[in-house]
This record gives structure tokens, sequence and C-alpha cells, in this order.
């Protein structure tokens, strides 16, 4: 899969560009605050109908005006495609595939598979469980469809069930035992398929992510993935009617798999407590790169790559390792943002392929160089 | 928008409670009714008003009725020992349009959704235990959207009427089954009537 032309209107602080890519590598250089990673955001948009960054749709638009638009042609199993994202000032977002608008955006996942890594991802290593959860969520639902759907509706009856809770704690009125019987059946239906998927899906993860840390990182440290639950030493069915009457006491829902976390071990200690800031930021990416080729497997199509600031994590030597990685070991094109703009172009031609060199200003492709 | 006479601001905001009347079309009606014989104007307003003077619901299905019982509870041509549960009226309506059906309604008033402040105890469930319990119910027919909400309510009513020797059945969700149920061709929601399944056999469907 490759995005061979990208058109920007009113995206950030591009206002109208077009540009044909030609190469599976692409880097664009800069200074910052030019738009080069919201360039990558917009084909983010496209393949997700998302902005990696979290940011609402309206602050993606354009200060002077009331839209923004992204188009994208790619040519994916021998045949192009296109995809446009459009969002409008209090309208609804619309995704179209091949001029099909798309009912929901979740139809659109998993097609167009995509892996970004940006600085602010260090996350998640150092953050919340919420952080990995997202990140399991995100590549679970890509690769299989029938996750998300059990992830949604799981989602949707916790909802309700802490609603439900909540207005009872509030209230002090009695609550319907029935009800809750009700939710905990159907999130035991959504919560085992999930968990049992999760389980697996860490299994292959942690081979992949050992492979890949092996090869950008000189060391053969050992490095594991445990999916911490509650589900693995207990019966979901029996941490509920265990959990009930504290969940009554406190108004919302304290057991099941909205409490999963992803531990990282290295050596045998835990990543987040014991790890040195170098070696989360090799086993970030080798995280991120695992994922990558997890979805690969699973959606049949080479991800994109987006490496947002790819210098921000490395030194030279350890930036020479991994682009060898992606260049020899991947299919993925792959877009990079930098600061300098001989760094990338140099390292990539000692390994021997072409590249696109895009030099970005202030929301224009100033120039635009393949260097073979 | 700020009009001439606060009388009609304040017809103009009332209209705005309807649904889909916005700001613009609600002052087109109220100009309309300006325009009009004084008269056809009060017969408007009569036959609005005997909505809340001469209508109640039925105390045993909660439709609409002009008596203590509907229309459909007092015909001893219909099934009394049969009982399509439905989410509001419009879905009654429906059913009733396909003309296939012969037993009665039971009226929820809603689905199960605490997230908008629903739980059991605003709809219409305590009345159809009651009544299936009273009346020796031989069936009852879930006719209920296929959200996760419509999941969750048809699931807790199984569950209330545990125990009882009552037929559960929900409508076949093979039959192509576009979304609302009030947005379904009759000829569709006919036949979806017909194939009904027995409620464990809804269940396993899904997975
Ligand atoms: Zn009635």
């Amino acid at each position: 899969m490759q995005l061979e032309f990208l058109h920007l209107s009113n995206f950030k602080n591009w206002i109208n560009q077009d540009i044909n890519l030609s190469c599976r590598m692409l880097c664009l250089c800069g200074n910052n605050g030019m738009g080069k990673t919201n360039f990558l955001d917009a084909i983010y948009y496209l393949c997700t109908g998302q902005s990696y960054f979290q940011s609402q749709d309206m602050l993606n638009i354009n200060h002077h005006s009331d839209f923004f638009r992204i188009e994208g042609h790619f040519e994916r199993n021998q045949t192009l495609e296109s995809i446009v994202c459009t969002y409008r000032k209090g309208s609804r977002k619309q995704l179209k595939r091949n001029n099909v608008l798309y009912k929901r955006l979740a139809g659109h996942t998993g097609i167009f598979p995509v892996v970004a890594i940006a600085p602010d991802d260090m996350i998640i290593v150092n953050g919340h469980s919420v952080e990995r959860r997202r990140f399991i969520n995100f590549m679970l639902s890509n690769a299989d469809a029938a996750y998300l759907n059990q992830l949604i509706a799981y989602q949707r009856v916790l909802k309700h069930r802490n609603a439900y809770l909540k207005d009872k704690q509030l209230t002090h009125s009695a609550v319907d035992q029935t009800l809750l019987d009700t939710y905990d059946v159907q999130l035991i239906d959504n919560g085992l398929q999930i968990f049992e998927k999760r389980k697996e899906a860490i299994k292959v993860l942690a081979s992949m992510l050992m492979k890949v840390h092996e090869n950008i990182t000189d060391s053969n440290s050992r490095i594991e993935l445990k999916l911490e639950s509650q589900l693995t030493q207990n019966d979901f069915s029996h941490l509920l009617i265990d959990c009930r009457a504290d969940d009554i006491r406190l108004g919302r829902s304290t057991t099941g798999i909205h409490k999963d976390d992803i531990l990282i071990f290295l050596d045998g200690y835990e990543l987040k407590k014991f790890g040195s800031q170098g070696q989360k930021k090799s086993i970030l990416i080798a995280l991120k790169l695992a994922q990558l080729s997890f979805l690969e497997l699973y959606t049949k199509q080479a991800p994109l790559l987006l490496l947002d600031d790819l210098f921000d994590k490395l030194d030279r030597s350890r930036g020479e390792r991994l682009l060898n990685y992606i260049c020899h070991q991947l299919k993925s094109q792959v877009f990079i943002t930098d600061t300098h703009s001989r760094r990338i172009p140099e390292i990539v031609h000692s390994i021997g392929l072409p590249l696109q060199l895009l030099g970005i200003d202030n929301g224009k492709i100033v120039k635009r160089e393949i260097i073979q | 928008m700020k009009f001439s006479s606060p009388v009609i601001d304040q017809a103009v905001a009332a209209f705005k409670t309807l649904p889909g009347i916005g700001e613009k079309t609600a002052l087109r009606l109220v100009l309309h009714l300006l325009n009009n014989d004084p008269d056809d104007v009060k017969r408007f307003l009569t036959s609005i008003g005997k909505l809340i003077t001469d209508i109640q619901f039925c105390k045993r299905c909660h439709n609409i009725s002009s008596n203590d019982l509907c229309n459909i509870c007092v015909d001893i041509q219909r099934n009394q020992k049969q009982v399509c549960v439905v989410e509001n009226i419009r879905e009654l309506m429906a059913i009733e349009n396909t003309g296939q059906y012969q037993g009665t309604y039971h009226i929820l008033g809603g689905l199960i959704s605490p997230v908008d402040g629903i739980g059991p105890e605003q709809l219409n469930i305590d009345s159809l235990i009651n009544r299936a319990r009273e009346f020796d119910i031989q069936e009852i027919i879930m006719a209920l959207n296929p959200t996760m909400e419509g999941d969750t309510t048809i699931f807790y009513i199984s569950k209330r009427l545990k125990g009882l020797a009552i037929k559960l059945t929900t409508l076949a969700r093979g039959v192509a089954f576009g979304g609302e149920l009030e947005y379904v061709d009759d000829l569709t929601l006919a036949r979806s009537l017909m194939a009904r399944l027995p409620y464990d056999n809804y269940l396993s469907n899904q997975k």
C-alpha cells in the first residue's frame, strides 16, 4: 500500500497544496512550526478518520477558514483508491472511500493501516494504564473488526452500568439487582472475548517485539510483555459478583477488562519503574514497529509508517540502525520528519534506497527532490 | 430573533418545542395562523386541546385510548393471551399497519438507558410482569429495536419473567431488518413477525 498523491486545503497551516509522492521513503524537512507534523497528521486522518494527536477536528481548521479537506490517492492491492476527509464547522466529519461516504468511521478501521511514532508517545511507556489499553485497542481494532464491535459494545454497557450505579448512589435509592445481572451478562459476553483476544495478541506481539528490538539495538536483552488483568486469575462472573457491593457503594464498576494493563519487562525488571530513558525510547520504537508487523500480518497490507521528529529519540548511530531495519526488513512506505535537510537523505542514500525529499516552509512545499 | 410583540415571541417559542421545527418555520406557522379565519384557528386549537382532555392511556397496555381500556384490549376477536412488547406507540402503529398481527400489545415507553436517565422503573415493565401473571399470558413477543439498549431491555424482561410458563419470542433478525423498527416496510415487518424466534435461539444467533 502506498500513498501516491496528497491534497490539503485549510488543514492547519496548509492552505492549498497538491503533492505527488513517488518514493517508498520520504523525508519532510523544515524548521519547527512550519507544518511537518500537520502533514503527517493529515495522512493519519486519511487512514483512520481521526487525528493522531487526539486534537479536536475543529482545531485542525485553518484560522481563516471554516472547513478543512484532505484527499489522498492510494495504490492498494494494485488498485488506485481515493480517500477524502472533510470537516466543516458545525457539520459532521465526512470520510469517503472512492466517493462512497462511510456511515460509521469504524467501517474504515483496518483497511488503510498506519502506525505513527511521535515524541509524546513516551507516555505509552511512562503513563497510566489507559495509554497502553489505547495502544492494544488500536492494534486489535485494526486487525479484527469483530474486536472493535465487542469493544464498542462493552464500553457502552459499562457506561450504562456506571450511569445507573452513580444515579442510585446520588439518590440513595435501591438498586435493581436484576438490571445489574443483565448488564453483567452483557459485560461478560463481550469482556471475555476481548480478554482472550488481548491475551493472544500480546503473545504474538511479544515475539515480534523481541526480534525488532534485537535488530534496532545491539543488545540481546530479554523483553517480555504481560497482560495484567483481573481476569487472569479469576472468573469474570465471580469477579462481578464479588465486586458488586463495592460497585454499589462507590457508584462505578470496579472490575473488568477496562482495568487491564500491559506490563513491559526488560531482563526481568519492569521497564516503567526501572528502565533508563534510553532503554525506554528504544523499546517504545520497537513496540511500535512490532505493532506494524502485527498489523501487516492481520490486515495483509504493509501499514504506512509516520515518524515524527525521529532524532528526538535517537542519536545518529541508533538512527542509522533503525533506518537500516526499516529499509531492509519492512515493505512499508515511510514518512520521516527532520529539522536537518541532509541527515536522513544521507543515511538512506548510503543504504541504497531512493528517497523523496520535501522541503517544507510555512505550510508549503518549497523544494522537491528525488535522491537516487 | 426578537419579534415586535411578546405574544408572537411566545407563540414562536411554543412551536419551536415541536420536533423538527426551527425558528423560521415556527414564525411561518405563527404568521399563517394570524392570517387565517379566527374560527379555523379555534377549531385547530380545540383539536389540539382534546389531546389532553379526551385522550388517556390504556390502563392495561398503555396504548392511547378514549376509555380505561383501549380498543385492542377490549377486542374479543383478538388473542388476549398474546402480547407484543413495543417501545412506543409509533411502533404499535407500524405493526398494526401490517394487518398480520391478531394479539395485543404492551407499550414500554422507551428502552432501558441509564445514560439518558431511564431505568426499569421509568418504563412500563412492572405492569407487564403483573399483566403476564394475572392474565395467564401465553406468549410475549419482544418487538424492540436491535440496539444494545434493546438487547438489555429484552434480557432484563426475560429475567423478570423467569418462573412463569410463558413463551418468549423476538422478531427474526435474519429478515432484512433495516435499523429502526418504525422505518421497516410493512412486508418486512410482517415477515419478521411471522418468523419470530424463541428467545434462547435469539441469544445464540447473536454470536
Ligand atoms: Zn390496551
